[in-house]
């Protein structure tokens, strides 16, 4: 990713830092400046330095100089808008697949999640014009065909169209619309416009125009109850939770079931009534895909232009989340695997990109990386390569810079502005490997602060180009693939997986982010005590998602909110 | 009408061949004898645009060599020799709040005054720089576009964009702290926005608008209506952030209804040469993809949908974004084959980073000219404008923010036209907007803080 290393594209944390201006100093991953909750191990070695050298933390954004986290607060709720893909999906479910698509306002995407930008986003002008063409068109659509619009009205065949038959539509599609029962004043208003609208099928549509456009549908309302015994925060049961589940596992409003479920007499209100509902969630088939857009935001997987080949970069996409969709749903294995894991999904393109035996049919199949390929697990796929890569170079600098913020949740600060970041060519004549033109981020001071965290351990992938292809020789000079992480030494980029899927943050960086993705807020040093205990119990399960999720989902951080500021 | 440029001149360049729905022109009869004024005495209206591209320009080849009147244009500018007329360089400036930020600051910063938020450095997974405050376009529009039927408009024709999230990646517009106004891509989109719901002379074109026709408006209404009245109570429950967040959503649902109260009336301060277009091709989409393909077709249809915009008076107000900030624009026409943003940080100095500025050049004469060949009231409706165009650094790869790269366009107000202005003490380069903002009758009085705080136009600007 380009731009990764010309933006401000990390946390800093630490006051130190800050007073200093821009560089990394001392050493990387010092607890006593983290803000990490108790329970996080220390990561690396020659941390004596507490309170003095050390600059740059792992941690959340809120931790920005934080102690010891205390007791947890929970975070506001926030009005989320419904993202790009969970508007599509919710279409989808109402009506059927079909419907036709027309732009909306972007989303916006904070801490690398859209579900975080949606908290915060504010619709356009010409956001609302464009739910208002959307509605427009999805209801006129809707209504056109003769079987599906006697579907989707509902009355029993041979009733007449009448009113009785509107409202009783009404009801039964607004409770999906507002993923809760209409109130009585809501019921009356729509009838209302049904009656203004002048003949049954015009009013139908004005009603579906009209619901399609309310902010109570474009947005999620998931603001709690009052708890009694303390005023400051609120909790989430009910449809509430019945719409914080669904989106978060299946990217889409929640089902007629699960609504019942909210309805009864429990309504979500415990960890058990809410266990069973996960349960049958994530084994429904919507989970494997729900979950596709927090993986792929959590893994980067966004930006592989570089490749200039759409096609491939989908493939490279795919078979990522293939690797996902194994570890996490069909063998429902450690996460540490994303890392380790000897196999990978390839279809017939891949195979030729990586130069394998091509798979007979048109779909992935699951193969083992041959040993000579050097590729273990998600840090030897395309995909990683690539989105780390510019147009023309592979960047040991920024590979090394995506292990230490995406998958350990480190933090490099970016470099000191007016800094001329331009990759160095080597002179005509005098052949030179990346790794040797990197030894100028060494030489000079002020760039050896930070880049030593990242081009020692980037320099492990230098036999795989900026497509992600393996190559023998660069510039025709041998490559030499060793480097150490934080001390502990590897010889090629199996070594360095093995080494990130030992280290507790790279679970600790699941948790962290998973959380922040399920919340829809960058956390705030208030609820870092809810990620530690989630990453004990992370740990604890074998790193196995499937239990991350639950242990979520129940926990007091997704089900109670602090009043919305 | 007295230019020799007719609409039929300016309507070729719109896809769909000969227009179909004319609206009879207005008459110069209508106007005072200095043609400045519609004979029943309201004034011709102003606007007020930003035109971006990003990435920087080499100063090198893009100031000219000496200050002052009679611009010699070097290479890079000359594609803008046509309308170097109603042109000003300014240089020597420096964007507030310094850099620091990538392509996400300088930007921002210009249009507010104001550092990003955050604002040093992000506290998050990617960058969410947004704006702290609303950018200077919609403080304008609050003061000169509330009559109009689109109080502001963004447009965008090349829409490579950085995978960075923060709203001051991609758009110059904000109504504040992530609550960005993204550009329109779709020519179609833009033309509906504009001309369907009839807010010309005629009546919306039968071919295809998405929009329903004048005889659904008032159930269309009677919808707006339902959906407000279903928001008060939803609003009641919100704190106060949110209770922001969905006022200005229900601000755009009564925009929407106020649009549509001025169906099929023609602004009395309409331009003589006001009508409705034909639609534009739907395929006409600003995307990401080859600049080659039809960026300079969009960007021509564009450019004549916001004149024809500003002729009708349907707004005052607009941002045309060629690029977004830190473009991964391609432009294999130019060699430039891969992601141009990178280019420019590995030879910005060589030739192909040049060419591509100078297409970006002559890709904003187009713009310019199809304003300047707009008649209006004996002369041209870019007379009656004032408009910046700059990007989003002053060099691609140091993103620096000293003598930043600004043009300016339009005679509003008395601003100097055929001019280098060159600070002699790197000023705060607010002053520029600021200056055009005062140009078309906004007052802004204090905008931007530290270093941005501006409370004065910038006399220099303005002719003697």
């Amino acid at each position: 990713m380009a731009m990764r290393r010309l933006t401000a594209a990390s946390m800093l944390l630490g006051a130190l830092v800050v007073a200093a201006g821009f560089g990394c100093r001392g050493q990387i991953s010092d607890p006593a400046t983290s803000s990490r909750g108790a329970g996080s191990a220390p990561s690396s070695p020659g941390i004596g330095a507490a309170g003095g050298g050390s600059g740059v933390a792992v941690g959340g954004a809120g931790g920005v100089g934080a102690a010891m986290p205390g007791v947890f607060k929970p975070g506001p709720a926030s009005l989320r808008r419904l993202t790009t893909t969970q508007y599509w999906n919710v279409i989808t479910d109402l009506f059927g697949a079909g419907a036709p698509q027309s732009p909306l306002d972007p989303d916006l995407n904070i801490g690398g999640f859209f579900s975080v930008g949606a908290s915060l986003v504010s619709t356009s002008p010409t956001g609302v014009d464009q739910y208002e063409t959307a509605a427009q068109q999805i209801g006129a659509w809707a209504l056109a065909d003769m079987a599906r619009r006697t579907a989707l009205v509902g009355c029993p065949a041979g009733a007449t169209l009448d009113q009785a038959c509107a409202q009783s539509f009404l009801t039964r599609f607004g409770e999906l619309a507002f993923r809760r029962p209409l109130a009585d004043t809501e019921v009356a208003r729509y009838m209302a416009l049904y009656q203004v609208a002048g003949d049954f099928w015009t009013g139908i549509q004005a009603m579906i125009t009209g619901l399609l456009q309310s902010p109570k549908f474009l947005y999620r309302v998931e603001l709690g109850v009052p708890v009694a015994s303390d005023p400051t925060t609120r909790q989430v049961r009910g449809t509430e939770m019945a719409s914080r589940l669904a989106f978060l596992l299946w990217g889409t409003a929640p089902d007629s079931p699960l609504l019942d479920a909210a309805l009864q007499t429990d309504q979500l209100g415990t960890p058990a009534a809410i266990s069973a509902q996960v349960t049958r969630m994530m084994a429904s088939p919507k989970a494997r895909i729900g979950m596709r857009a927090f993986f792929s935001e959590s893994l980067n997987l966004q930006d592989m232009a570089v490749l200039n080949d759409p096609t491939l970069a989908a493939d490279l996409h795919e078979e990522t989340l293939q690797l996902v969709d194994d570890i996490v749903f069909t063998r429902n294995a450690s996460w540490q695997e994303l890392f380790t894991s000897p196999t990978t999904f390839i279809n017939q393109n891949l195979a030729t990109y990586y130069g394998l035996a091509a798979p007979t049919g048109a779909g992935f199949v699951k193969v083992a990386w041959p040993a000579t390929s050097g590729r273990v697990g998600f840090l030897g796929q395309g995909a990683f390569l690539v989105a780390t890569s510019t147009p023309n170079h592979q960047s040991p600098t920024l590979r090394g810079k995506s292990v230490r913020e995406d998958f350990l949740c480190q933090n490099i600060p970016p470099p000191p502005p007016g800094v001329n970041i331009q990759f160095p060519m080597p002179q005509p004549g005098n052949p030179m490997t990346t790794r040797q033109l990197l030894e100028a981020h060494r030489m000079n001071a002020v760039c050896a602060t930070c880049h030593k965290f990242m081009d020692a351990i980037g320099v492990a992938f230098e036999h795989f180009d900026f497509q992600g292809k393996y190559r023998d020789k660069d510039n025709g000079l041998p490559i030499d693939t060793s480097g150490d992480l934080d001390g502990a030494p590897f010889a090629d980029p199996r070594g360095l997986a093995g080494l990130v899927a030992a280290r507790p943050e790279s679970g600790t960086c699941l948790v962290r982010k998973f959380y922040r993705a399920a919340v829809g807020h960058v956390e705030s040093v208030d609820e870092e005590p809810a990620i530690a205990a989630l990453d004990t119990g992370f740990g604890a399960a074998g790193y196995k998602v499937m239990s991350l999720v639950t242990d979520l989902v129940t926990s007091d951080a997704f089900r109670v909110v602090s009043a919305s500021p | 009408m007295k230019t020799k440029i007719t609409r039929r001149t300016t309507l070729r360049g719109l896809i769909g061949g000969a227009a179909t729905a004319i609206a009879l022109p207005r008459l110069d009869a209508m106007l005072n004898g200095n043609g400045t004024a519609y004979a029943a005495g309201g004034a011709l209206p102003r606007r007020f645009g930003v035109w971006a591209w990003a990435n920087g320009a080499h100063p090198d080849t893009w100031f000219p060599a000496t200050t002052g009147a009679n611009l010699a244009l070097p290479d890079q500018l000359s594609p803008l020799e046509p309308v170097k007329d109603v042109m000003m360089v300014v240089g020597g400036m420096l964007v507030p709040h310094g850099p620091g930020r990538g392509h996400a600051g300088p930007n921002t910063q210009l249009m507010t005054g104001r550092a990003t938020t955050p604002p040093s450095i992000p506290t998050g997974g990617s960058t969410p720089y947004t704006a702290s405050s609303p950018s200077i376009d919609q403080l304008v529009a609050a003061q000169i576009g509330m009559g109009t039927a689109v109080k502001s408009l963004q447009v965008g024709v090349d829409k490579n964009q950085p995978p960075e999230g923060g709203t001051s990646f991609h758009w110059w517009s904000h109504n504040g702290p992530n609550s960005p106004n993204p550009c329109t891509y779709s020519c179609r989109d833009v033309f509906n926005q504009l001309f369907s719901a009839g807010t010309t002379a005629s009546p919306p074109p039968a071919d295809g608008g998405t929009n329903p026709a004048l005889a659904a408006a008032k159930l269309r209404k009677s919808i707006l209506d339902a959906v407000l009245d279903d928001s008060k109570d939803l609003r009641a429950i919100l704190g106060t952030s949110d209770q922001r967040r969905l006022d200005q959503h229900l601000d755009g649902i009564r925009s929407i209804e106020s649009r549509l109260s001025l169906m099929g009336q023609v602004p009395s301060t309409a331009s003589a040469n006001c009508m409705n277009p034909t639609a534009p091709d739907p395929t006409l989409v600003g995307a990401a993809e080859s600049y080659d393909i039809k960026g300079k077709l969009v960007n021509k249809t564009m450019s004549d949908l916001v004149a024809m915009a500003l002729a009708c008076d349907i707004t005052r107000v607009f941002v045309f974004q060629l690029v977004q900030p830190g473009s991964l624009i391609t432009i294999p026409s130019l060699n430039v084959t891969s992601q141009y943003h990178a280019l420019t940080h590995s030879e910005w100095t060589g030739p192909r980073c040049r060419s591509v500025v100078k297409l970006f050049m002559s890709e904003l004469s187009v713009f310019i000219q199809t304003l300047k060949g707009m008649g209006e009231a004996g002369g041209s409706l870019i007379d009656n404008c004032a408009i910046m165009a700059t990007c989003d650094c002053n060099q691609g790869p140091t993103h620096g923010v000293d003598n930043y790269p600004i043009l300016t366009f339009g005679k509003a107000g008395g601003l100097r036209t055929n001019y280098f202005y060159k600070s002699p003490t790197a000023q705060n380069a607010c002053l520029v907007p600021y200056t055009l903002a005062t140009a078309v009758g906004a007052n802004l009085g204090t905008f931007g803080d530290g270093d941005g705080t501006t409370t004065a136009p910038l006399a220099a600007l303005l002719g003697p």
